[in-house]
C-alpha cells in the first residue's frame, strides 16, 4: 500500500513541502526482532556513509602538520581536518608494545597506539600533556576540548608483512591484504563526557556534527589514514629511504579493523528512543525507495553492478567459526538464486518493491542485504533522512495517564512479552553485569549471587509481565500516579512503555536474558548502523569487523567515489 | 551535620567533569546502594540539572542521602484528609518521585521526610509539570532561597505550586564543577554495582585474553 503520509518523521517538517510517497513501513513486530537485527548490512544511512558524504560535500582537506615518529614508528603525529569552518584535529600516540601486553578485550593496560580527537588546534604543551592520559585510556582524565578517545592493536602480521615487503621494494602480498583487511584495529572509541571528556550536547549543534557518532566515526576514518601513513614510514626507514610506496590499490584495501564486545549490547537496550529514530529512518527510507514505480536507465545499470561487486564481496567474506561459514555460504547461493530474477523485476513497475517482496522467499540475511541494496541508487531519495537519526528527546513519565491507558499500550506494544512463558528457569537463564575489571560488561549464566544482586536491567519482558500482573489488581480509571504509589518499582517499565507507545521501534522483541540469547545480533545491529562490514564473529558475544574497507583515503575523496565503501570487493579473492 | 555556608564552597578545590558523567554516576551511585532503577532515574536527571545551573548542593546531599539509604528506607504512611494528601515518614529515595507524581496529577501534597532538600531538588526539576503544589518541612535548609521557592514564615514549610519560577527542565551547561572529596563519595557508591572479578566470570565476556594476529 502506497501512501503519503509520514507521521512519523512528519513533526518540525514545513507543511509546504510535499512528502515523498511511501509505502507502508515494515512493522516493529517484523524488524525489531534479534535474529533480522543479527541479519543486518550496512547501508547508505550508515553513519561512516554520511561522514563520507560530508566530507565530500564540504570538500574537507585533511592535512598532517606534525610528524614525530622514529624509525620503529613510534612517537606522534596531529592530523587536521576542517568541518564548517571549525579544525579538527586527530593527535596519535604509538608506542612499543610485548606481544604478551596485546589484548583487544577492555581489560588491556596498554596499546600499540592510541588517539585523541581535539577540538581545534593543540599546541605542543597540549599534545606533550595529553599524552599521559591518552596512553592510560580510561584512567586518563580529559578536558572538553577532548572529544574522542580510542587506541588501537596492531594486526602484528600484517604490518610487519607490509613493511618488509615495501622495504624490500615489492608490494604486499593481496591474499593476505585480502583475508586480514586492516593494519590497526581499534578496541575502544569512547566519546560523550566519558572521563571528562566533551559532552555530545556541547557539539551536537554544530551542523556538521549532529548526527550519531559522527566524532567516533570521523576519528577512525583519520586513523586510517595515519595506520596507511606509518606503515610507509617505518618501510622507508628501514629501507632508508627506498621503500616502494604502497599501492593505491592496497591503500583502498586496507580499512581499519574493529573488535567489538558486549560493551555494545546494552546501548541498543538503554537508549530507546535513539534506537527507534535509526530504525525508523531505515525502514522509511525502505518504504520510500518501495514506492518507487519506475527505476531509470541509470540506477538499473548502477544495481546491475552493485550485484556483481557484492557477488565478489560475499567470495571475499571468509570467517574462522564454522558456523557463520555456512551461513555464509547459504547467503552466497541465496544470492545467486536471486540476482536471477532480478533482471525481470527491474523491468516491471515499482521494481524495488517487487525487489523485496521476491527477497522475503529467502532467509533473513539476504532479505536485509537486499533492504541494503537497494537503498543505494536512490540516495536522492533517502539521504536527506540521516538527519533524522539523532535524539534530543528527553524522556518523562506521564502519572495522569490511567491504568487502563497503561493497560491498553501493553497490550498493544509488548503483546510479544504477553505471549512468552517466563515461569520456566530457561526464560531468565542469563544475567547481565558490569566486572569491576575496567568496566568489562557480561553476561553470565544466572546463580551467581554477586552478578544477580547488582544485574543490569536488560530483563524487560519480566519487568513487563510483572507490571501487568499489578496493573490487574487496580481499577481502570485509576491515575497511574496512586499506582506507582504502590508500585514504586515499576516506575521505570511504566516510563519505558509509555516511551515506546511513541517510538515503537525502540524496543527489541526478545527475552534478552533467556538461555541461548545471542548477543552477536544486538552488536551487528549497531556495527551495520556504523558501517561496517565482514563481520567476523569469535564467539556469541565478540566480534571483529572492518570499518572504511574500500573507502577513498582522504586526499581523493569526492562525493560519487565516497559510495565505493558499500560491501567492496577487491582484485583477487584471497581464498581462491 | 555540619555544612559550609554557600561562599565557602567556592574556595575549596573544584573538579571539572561533563554533565554525562555526572548523571550517569549519580545513577549508579543510587543503584549501587539499592535505589530502585526508576527512582534512580529521576534522582539523575534532578541532579545534573541542578549541577549544571551551577547549584553546589546535590553532590553533598545526594552522597548524604545515599550514605543513609539503607538506614532511612522505610514504608511510607500517606493518608487523605479530603483536601491534602499526608505523607509522613516518607524517605525521599523511595518514594519522593511518586508523591511528586501525585502532586503532577493536582494533589496537594504535605510531606514530612528524610531529605527534604532532595525531594525540594526533584520538585524543583520538574516543577514546570507540577499541576497541585507541596508543602516540603524545610527543618532549616540554609539554601532554600536558591531555589527561588516561598518559605511559609509562620510555619518555616516552603511551599511550592506551579509558576513559582518554574525551570524549563534544561541542562544549562554541560559541565559540572564539583568539590573532589563529594565526586569520590559518589563514586564509591556508584562502584557498587561492579561485580568483583574471577577466573571464571572473566570467561563471561567471550573473548580470549590476548589477540596477536
Amino acid at each position: 500500500m502506497v501512501s503519503t503520509d509520514s507521521t512519523s518523521l512528519r513533526a518540525g517538517v514545513d507543511r509546504d513541502v510535499p512528502l515523498h510517497p511511501q509505502t507502508t513501513l515494515r512493522p516493529p513486530s517484523q524488524v525489531m526482532r534479534l535474529s533480522r537485527m543479527g541479519s543486518f548490512f550496512p547501508t547508505r544511512l550508515s553513519f561512516l556513509r554520511s561522514l563520507l558524504r560530508k566530507l565530500a560535500e564540504d570538500g574537507a582537506q585533511l592535512k598532517r602538520p606534525e610528524f614525530s615518529l622514529d624509525g620503529d614508528g613510534y612517537g606522534h603525529a596531529v592530523y587536521e581536518i576542517v568541518l564548517d569552518g571549525a579544525p579538527y584535529c586527530l593527535i596519535a600516540y604509538s608506542s612499543a608494545l610485548d606481544d604478551e601486553m596485546r589484548t583487544d578485550r577492555v581489560i588491556a593496560e596498554a596499546w600499540d597506539a592510541c588517539f585523541i580527537l581535539f577540538d581545534g588546534r593543540p599546541n605542543g604543551e597540549d599534545v606533550a600533556a595529553l599524552r599521559t592520559h591518552a596512553t592510560q585510556q580510561e584512567a586518563g582524565r580529559y578536558d572538553p576540548r577532548v572529544l574522542v578517545v580510542s587506541r588501537a592493536n596492531k594486526s602484528v602480521r600484517l604490518f610487519e608483512h607490509t613493511v618488509e615487503r615495501l622495504a624490500f621494494g615489492d608490494q604486499p602480498d593481496a591474499a593476505m591484504i585480502g583475508k586480514i583487511g586492516y593494519l590497526m584495529r581499534t578496541t575502544a572509541v569512547y566519546g560523550n563526557g566519558k572521563f571528562g571528556m566533551a559532552d555530545r550536547v556541547e557539539f551536537m549543534n554544530r551542523n556538521s556534527l549532529s548526527q550519531p557518532f559522527r566524532l567516533e566515526m570521523l576519528t577512525v576514518y583519520l586513523i586510517r589514514e595515519f595506520t596507511i601513513d606509518l606503515v610507509q614510514h617505518v618501510a622507508n626507514a628501514r629501507a632508508k629511504g627506498n621503500a616502494a610506496p604502497l599501492a593505491k590499490e592496497f591503500q583502498r584495501q586496507l580499512g581499519i579493523g574493529n573488535s567489538t564486545g558486549l560493551g555494545m549490547a546494552p546501548f541498543l537496550v538503554s537508549h530507546p528512543v535513539l534506537i527507534n529514530n535509526w530504525m525508523q529512518v531505515r525502514e522509511t527510507a525502505l518504504a520510500r525507495v518501495r514506492a518507487v514505480v519506475e527505476a531509470n536507465p541509470e540506477q538499473i545499470r548502477e544495481f546491475k553492478e552493485l550485484l556483481e561487486q557484492v557477488r565478489r564481496h560475499l567470495g571475499q567474506w571468509h570467517v574462522d567459526d564454522v558456523d557463520e561459514q555456512v551461513r555464509i555460504d547459504v547467503l552466497r547461493d541465496e544470492f545467486d538464486q536471486f540476482c536471477e530474477i532480478v533482471p525481470a523485476q527491474l523491468a516491471a513497475p515499482n521494481p524495488w518493491d517487487r525487489l523485496v517482496d521476491e527477497s522475503e522467499l529467502f532467509g533473513l540475511d539476504l532479505q536485509e542485504l537486499v533492504v541494503a541494496l537497494v537503498l543505494e541508487p536512490n540516495g536522492a531519495l533517502v539521504d536527506g533522512l540521516c538527519d533524522c537519526m539523532e535524539d534530543s528527546t528527553q524522556i518523562h513519565l506521564d502519572p495522569t495517564q490511567s491504568v487502563g491507558d497503561l493497560r491498553d499500550m501493553v497490550e498493544t506494544h509488548y503483546d510479544w512479552v504477553l505471549a512468552l512463558d517466563l515461569g520456566e528457569a530457561d526464560a531468565r537463564a542469563m544475567v547481565w553485569y558490569v566486572s569491576e575489571e575496567k568496566l568489562e560488561p557480561r553476561l553470565g549464566a544466572r546463580g551467581a549471587d554477586s552478578c544477580e544482586t547488582r544485574e543490569m536491567p536488560h530483563h524487560i519482558a519480566h519487568k513487563v509481565q510483572a507490571l501487568r500482573a499489578d496493573l490487574d489488581m487496580f481499577e481502570e480509571d485509576q491515575v497511574l500516579a496512586v499506582f506507582l504509589m504502590a508500585h514504586p518499582e515499576h516506575r521505570d517499565i511504566a516510563r519505558r512503555i509509555q516511551t515506546i507507545s511513541r517510538h515503537p521501534y525502540g524496543e527489541v522483541r526478545d527475552n534478552l536474558v533467556a538461555k541461548g540469547v545471542r548477543p552477536i545480533d544486538l552488536l551487528r545491529c549497531k556495527l551495520s548502523f556504523f558501517g561496517a562490514a565482514k563481520f567476523d564473529p569469535r564467539s556469541d558475544r565478540w566480534t571483529r569487523i572492518t570499518l572504511f574497507q574500500g573507502a577513498p583515503r582522504a586526499a581523493e575523496l569526492t562525493l560519487e567515489n565516497s559510495a565505493d565503501v558499500f560491501l567492496p570487493a577487491f582484485g583477487l579473492d584471497p581464498f581462491a | 551535620m555540619f555544612s559550609f555556608p554557600r561562599s565557602v564552597w567556592t574556595l575549596l578545590p573544584r573538579m571539572d567533569i561533563s554533565g554525562n558523567e555526572y548523571r550517569t554516576t549519580v545513577f549508579k551511585a543510587c543503584r549501587g546502594v539499592g535505589v530502585m532503577y526508576g527512582v534512580a532515574e529521576d534522582v539523575a536527571d534532578a541532579c545534573l540539572f541542578w549541577a549544571s545551573v551551577s547549584l553546589e548542593v546535590p553532590a553533598r546531599t545526594i552522597g548524604d542521602a545515599l550514605a543513609a539509604y539503607e538506614a532511612s528506607k522505610r514504608p511510607m504512611e500517606w493518608s487523605h484528609d479530603g483536601e491534602w494528601v499526608i505523607c509522613q515518614n516518607a524517605s525521599v529515595l523511595c518514594d519522593g518521585p511518586s508523591v511528586l507524581d501525585l502532586v503532577e496529577t493536582g494533589q496537594r501534597v504535605r510531606m514530612v521526610c528524610d531529605w527534604p532538600e532532595l525531594l525540594l531538588l526533584l520538585a524543583r526539576h520538574r516543577s514546570w509539570r507540577l499541576a497541585g503544589g507541596v508543602e516540603i518541612s524545610l527543618d532549616g535548609i540554609e539554601w532554600a532561597d536558591a531555589l527561588k521557592a516561598t518559605v511559609m514564615p509562620d510555619t518555616g514549610v516552603l511551599w511550592l505550586r506551579p509558576g513559582q519560577g518554574g525551570s524549563s527542565a534544561s541542562v544549562l551547561s554541560n559541565r559540572v564543577t564539583i568539590d573532589p572529596h563529594e565526586w569520590s563519595r559518589i563514586k564509591i557508591f556508584a562502584d557498587k554495582i561492579l561485580v568483583p572479578a574471577d577466573p571464571a566470570n572473566r570467561q563471561d565476556a567471550g573473548a580470549g585474553l590476548t589477540d596477536n594476529d
